[in-house]
């Protein structure tokens, strides 16, 4: 196997992930330097490995590999609609649902469509993957709360780990916005544990987006009491960027996604983010950055786009960590920590402060199930069981557990 | 000028024959004629034949005696020096002519002519003989052969050709002739036979005016003793001729003529003053030769010896080094510089002779000489020895030597100068030597400049830069590092040889100029006048600005050569060369920096050509990737290790040692890696193989992190300068500098790096081979793995702050062909 360049495909299902992919793909090609026909704008720099998420079609232009799925055509739609998509994704890369009326914000609807329908789907995904001498993974972003995205996503979650067993699987899942009276899907809780069951089990690592965060930090930095979905997009994109330009830009460290050894002990892959500075890209940015600063300000619990931060206790710990400083960054300033001029950062952490999150969770579950609300759109769902979301919430209690475990001191060398 | 001609006949009568010579006049004396009338007569029948002499008045005799006399003494043939010109040459001019002139075609006759003319003259006492030779020289073109010719054809001289050529010898003296057969053997000499005789070949500017003999009176109208004839008869000569007994010839010049003739003796010249003599060489005054009626012919040897001797002192020393012949090149520009002084020494000699008009302005005039000529042969002496003894002396010594005396002569002395201009000179001609060399290839610093260590032909450019501590200005053999030499200095000697031998081989390989550096030959190759003289100027301009430094004299020298190398055609080339070199090495740099240090192209399990072709598809410069040539060699420890050969010059700035110190690093972050990405591919969830590959898989990201970000900061560091103008040399240093910060920074501060970096291995071969056990689900492997892997770690930890016993220790329980070749 040949360890130079490897690919990466995403792939984006439902309307949540379909709005992270224009965000991410229109960040990608300015970061490239590729017009929304496809072309490159600038001189080849030997650092830059368009070829990660880009190939090239005949006549030399970029096409983005990516697929992009969804049950109701409106964002899809709206993106090839739009002067700076029209031409740049290949047609044959996009599933939409022949009926177009989506999943209903009903995890099982989703998963039952996806059931009918994933061969379809994972011919574009298998189709692509051979296309390419090394493939690498997925990135696959969704939103676990309502239905395309969480149902259909749970579902093609399960295909691709067992037809790419050996691929890396990183999934941006976006939480659904905790704060009461905030969320428009009242299911979520359900919609929420039954995706967490599959995300336990499947991806290699998951990166949790939580709205409530990313709301909460959209209205701070953006000035507006009512941040849009551009608001967040753009919020996620940068996560998704950020932690994808080490294999963008030919880092040393970490040349490929198999080398982001965030997650040592399965299933506790659950990542939090956090990145500084944020900035409102429609205003000046008048403040200076340095190293010192970055550093200091993601190191601190509450920078953590996790709704739950602010309940970390004493004794969480990080399993592991990414710190991805970029920038006119001195090398000697990550050790003298003096100032730099242009520096951003972002820090992945795979922290056990993120259980409380999954608490959270289980808890709203648990009101709605010990009330059976909502249970009979579901169980219309013919591959639906009522035990499925059982088994799923007793997932994420061993998960939550997991957690606890691992806080101890004994935790590696048990039983060793 | 006044002449003498005094005779002692055996009656003891005199016969004053004298001509006086002034500014106003000159008196024919005649005293007694009657003795000495044969003489006359003799003179006359051979000039004009018997007939003619015979009635010819005794006036008319004595003037053509006088005028033998003058031609005699005044005015002889002399060559370019001053001597008198041998008979015999004379002779054999004339005879040429007979060749030369119409005769051509009448071989017989010409032969019958010399022959005549040969025997003719040969019967002729000495001074007649050489008279007639003078006279027949500075005959009219043509007129010679014209006589002999109407010679011919008289009966009388065809008879008498042929007795003389049945009966004479010959050579030895003339037959014996009856006064009855005395015959006009001579040609015609007529033309000459005037005053116009004595004017030829005159270098005086002092105007003769003829006067008329019948002026001169022994007594005045009432019989007494002339007051001039009186003088006449007590002055000097006549005494001295009388004491000494015999006659004597004596001239009096003009106080000029004086300062001319001593001028000329100091130039080596004779004159009718001051001759050479020509057994010993040396110069002499003429016997009893007096200044004037003011002087005597003593004062005169007085006033003379003493520029006698410094002449013969000059003469000397002029002498010695025209048999000089310097081998190296400063010796040589040294003599080059002393024949411009010497011509400027005679320029001031001459430039005396302005005010000289009488006797106390011709006295100061010639102690002037004196003085100039005292410190000219300073000079002389002092590059006599250090030409002579070029082996002893060292260039900047010499220069410094005559720096001292420029320095320390009296400026109001005319020869001050001399030193001055002689320093300015040489500098300069150094300066244009450099630059020359430097353009022709040859090695700058040569022949008693500066010494340079003998270095091999073939040693590579990055090594060259090493010999800097090889250059002093000593002479083989000798100890000596000349602590005065400049360090700039010895880099840009080091440079432009450096430079020198790039242009030189490359020279052949036009190619790789040309094409890969885009220099045109002709940008290099410059060679002109108007180089020289702006190199001269510039040499005259830094010394004015170090007059007030001179007190270290060669830290100025130095200054002078370093700027005057900067801004010569030599630098321009250099510049050129360099700025070139210089933006290709810092390419090559970058490269060094991705192909080294980023180990993304794994080598393990790979052929080379995976390798290469892995390497190419990186997408690093194609330009350095066409020119470089990448090798791999097995290694036990590595696999297959890449290096890197770089074609001079650029392997100038990256010596094949640095370079596989680099494949080593390469090496080692690579196995690294490889035991990463093996212990990636371990996805299980089994607890234990779980353990060992968080455990092992963190230890080497976190010492490969600290490699990568120790080297990162060196690098950014050593490349931060690069926006910067900068040397060829300064690049060379501090790249190396940056390669002994990298080897510092992979060796963490441990006493022992190599041992360290042997363990790193160690380490990684152990991940990678636990990694493959855990694939495989071999637990007993996979913890005899883990274990080695551990073991190896803790003595990595120890080894980081270990003593130097336990180095020793752990150096033999290392198996030797782990330890890796560092």
């Amino acid at each position: 196997m040949s360890r130079i360049h490897g690919s990466l495909m995403s792939v984006h299902v439902g309307q949540c992930g379909n709005q992270l992919a224009q965000s991410f793909w229109k960040s990608l090609c300015d970061e490239h330097g590729i017009d929304e026909r496809g072309q490159p704008i600038h001189d080849m720099d030997p650092t830059d490995n368009k070829e990660m998420f880009f190939y090239q079609a005949d006549d030399n232009h970029y096409i983005p590999r990516a697929i992009l799925i969804d049950l109701e055509p409106r964002v899809i739609n709206g993106m090839m609609q739009h002067k700076d998509f029209g031409h740049l994704f290949n047609q044959d890369n996009i599933y939409l649902s022949t009926h177009g009326g989506g999943a209903g914000n009903n995890w099982a609807s989703g998963y039952h469509q996806a059931s009918e329908v994933y061969e379809e789907i994972m011919d574009k995904i298998v189709r692509e993957a051979e296309n390419e001498d090394v493939m690498e993974g997925f990135l696959f972003t969704h939103s676990i709360s309502g239905g395309t995205g969480s149902g259909m996503g749970s579902m093609l979650l399960e295909k691709m780990a067992d037809h790419f067993d050996k691929k890396v699987i990183q999934t941006y899942s976006v939480f659904a916005n905790q704060d009461d009276g905030a969320g428009d899907v009242v299911v979520h809780p359900y919609n929420s544990i039954l995706s967490m069951q599959r995300l336990i089990e499947f991806p290699t690592h998951t990166v949790v987006l939580d709205n409530s965060a990313l709301h909460r930090l959209a209205s701070g930095k953006f000035r507006t009491e009512t941040p849009t979905f551009d608001h967040i997009n753009s919020l996620v994109a940068r996560i998704m960027s950020t932690t994808t330009a080490p294999y963008r830009f030919n880092s040393l460290m970490i040349p490929s996604i198999r080398h982001l050894n965030i997650a040592p002990f399965s299933p506790l892959h659950f990542l939090q983010s956090g990145f500084s500075p944020v900035v409102d890209p429609n205003t000046t940015f008048t403040r200076k950055t340095s190293v010192a600063d970055i550093v200091r300000y993601l190191l601190k619990p509450s920078s953590m786009m996790v709704s739950t931060a602010n309940r970390a206790k004493p004794d969480d710990c990080v399993i592991a960590a990414y710190l991805m400083l970029q920038g006119q960054i001195d090398p000697m300033d990550l050790h003298r920590l003096e100032s730099s001029t242009d520096v951003s950062g972002l820090i992945l952490n795979n922290s056990t402060s993120i259980a409380p999150l999954f608490e959270m969770l289980m808890g709203k579950f648990d009101k709605l199930r010990s009330k059976k609300a909502f249970l009979d759109r579901f169980e219309k769902e013919a591959s639906f069981d009522l035990a499925m979301m059982d088994e799923a919430k007793m997932a994420v209690e061993d998960l939550v557990e997991h957690y606890k475990s691992i806080k101890k001191m004994d935790y590696i060398t048990k039983g060793i | 000028m006044t002449r003498f001609r005094c005779f002692k006949s055996s009656n003891s009568i005199h016969l004053f024959e004298m001509k006086y010579f002034s500014q106003e006049k000159w008196i024919i004396f005649r005293f007694f004629l009657e003795f000495y009338g044969s003489k006359m007569d003799e003179l006359s029948r051979v000039l004009f034949g018997e007939a003619d002499a015979m009635f010819m008045s005794r006036r008319k005799k004595l003037r053509y005696m006088a005028l033998k006399f003058g031609v005699n003494i005044r005015r002889p043939v002399r060559d370019e020096q001053g001597n008198k010109v041998d008979p015999s040459v004379i002779k054999d001019e004339i005879l040429q002519r007979v060749q030369d002139d119409k005769l051509k075609e009448q071989t017989d006759r010409v032969l019958e002519f010399k022959k005549v003319v040969a025997e003719t003259i040969k019967t002729l006492d000495e001074s007649t003989y050489y008279f007639v030779l003078v006279a027949t020289l500075r005959l009219p073109e043509g007129r010679f052969v014209e006589s002999l010719t109407k010679m011919a054809h008289d009966h009388e001289y065809k008879e008498l050709a042929l007795r003389l050529l049945n009966t004479s010898a010959i050579c030895g003296a003339a037959p014996e002739r009856p006064a009855t057969e005395r015959v006009n053997v001579l040609w015609d000499l007529s033309d000459v036979l005037d005053e116009n005789l004595l004017k030829i070949d005159t270098y005086e500017d002092d105007e003769i005016e003829n006067i008329d003999p019948l002026k001169i009176r022994a007594f005045d109208p009432w019989g007494r003793i002339d007051k001039d004839y009186a003088c006449l008869l007590n002055s000097e000569p006549l005494r001295i001729s009388r004491k000494i007994g015999r006659p004597i010839e004596f001239s009096t010049c003009t106080p000029r003529h004086f300062a001319q003739s001593v001028v000329n003796m100091y130039r080596g010249i004779s004159s009718d003053i001051f001759q050479v003599n020509k057994e010993t060489g040396c110069l002499f005054l003429e016997e009893y030769r007096m200044i004037d009626s003011n002087s005597s012919i003593q004062l005169t040897k007085t006033i003379s010896r003493k520029h006698i001797e410094l002449a013969n002192r000059l003469k000397q020393e002029n002498g010695i080094i025209k048999n000089l012949h310097p081998v190296k090149r400063f010796a040589r520009l040294l003599l080059n510089s002393l024949e411009k002084e010497e011509g400027n020494f005679q320029d001031l000699l001459f430039s005396y002779l302005a005010g000289v008009d009488d006797y106390m302005s011709m006295c100061l005039a010639i102690d002037q000489m004196y003085s100039a000529a005292e410190e000219m042969l300073k000079v002389i002496e002092f590059c006599r020895e250090a030409v002579h003894e070029e082996e002893q002396y060292l260039a900047l010594e010499v220069l410094q030597s005559i720096h001292t005396q420029a320095t320390t002569t009296d400026s109001l002395s005319p020869v001050a100068q001399a030193w001055t201009r002689m320093e300015t000179d040489l500098l300069s001609d150094v300066a244009i030597v450099i630059d020359r060399s430097m353009l022709t290839g040859r090695v700058a610093m040569e022949d008693g400049l500066f010494y340079v260590e003998p270095i091999p032909k073939d040693l590579p450019l990055g090594k060259l830069w090493t010999m800097k501590g090889c250059i002093s200005l000593s002479i083989p053999g000798k100890d000596i590092h000349n602590p005065q030499v400049d360090e700039r200095l010895l880099e840009r000697i080091i440079e432009m040889i450096t430079m020198a031998r790039i242009l030189n081989e490359t020279k052949v390989k036009n190619r790789y100029l040309n094409e890969v550096y885009e220099i045109e030959s002709t940008q290099l190759y410059a060679l002109n006048e108007t180089n020289d003289a702006r190199l001269s100027k510039l040499v005259c301009d830094e010394m004015e600005k170090c007059i007030d430094d001179w007190s270290r004299y060669a830290q100025m020298a130095n200054n002078v050569i370093i700027k005057v190398y900067k801004t010569s055609n030599a630098q321009d080339a250099a510049k050129l060369l360099t700025e070139k070199l210089i933006d290709e090495a810092k390419k090559l740099f970058k490269f060094i920096n991705d192909f080294f240090f980023d180990c993304r192209v794994l080598t393990m399990n790979r052929t080379e050509k995976q390798i290469v072709d892995a390497i190419r598809s990186l997408r690093l410069d194609k330009k350095l990737l066409s020119q470089v040539t990448i090798s791999s060699q097995p290694s036990q420890m590595f696999g297959l290790e890449l290096s890197l050969h770089i074609p001079e010059p650029m392997s100038l700035f990256v010596p094949k040692p640095v370079m596989d110190f680099y494949s080593n690093i390469r090496s080692m972050i690579g196995l690294i890696l490889a035991a990463e990405y093996n212990l990636i591919e371990v996805t299980t969830h089994y607890r234990l193989f779980r353990f060992y590959r968080m455990t092992m898989g963190n230890i080497l990201f976190v010492l490969r992190l600290y490699i990568h970000t120790r080297i990162a900061i060196v690098w950014a560091e050593f490349m931060k300068n690069f926006d910067k103008p900068m040397s060829v040399g300064e690049l060379i240093e501090q790249h190396r500098k940056a390669s002994k910060a990298v080897r510092n920074a992979i060796g963490m501060g441990a006493k022992n790096p190599t041992l360290l970096q042997g363990f790193i291995s160690l380490m990684s071969d152990a991940a990678k081979q636990c990694a493959d056990a855990m694939l495989e689900g071999d637990e007993e492997t996979a913890t005899r793995l883990f274990d080695e892997w551990r073991a190896d770690l803790k003595v990595f930890t120890h080894s980081l702050a270990v003593n130097e016993e336990a180095a020793d220790l752990l150096n033999k329980l290392l198996p030797k062909d782990l330890q890796p070749s560092f």
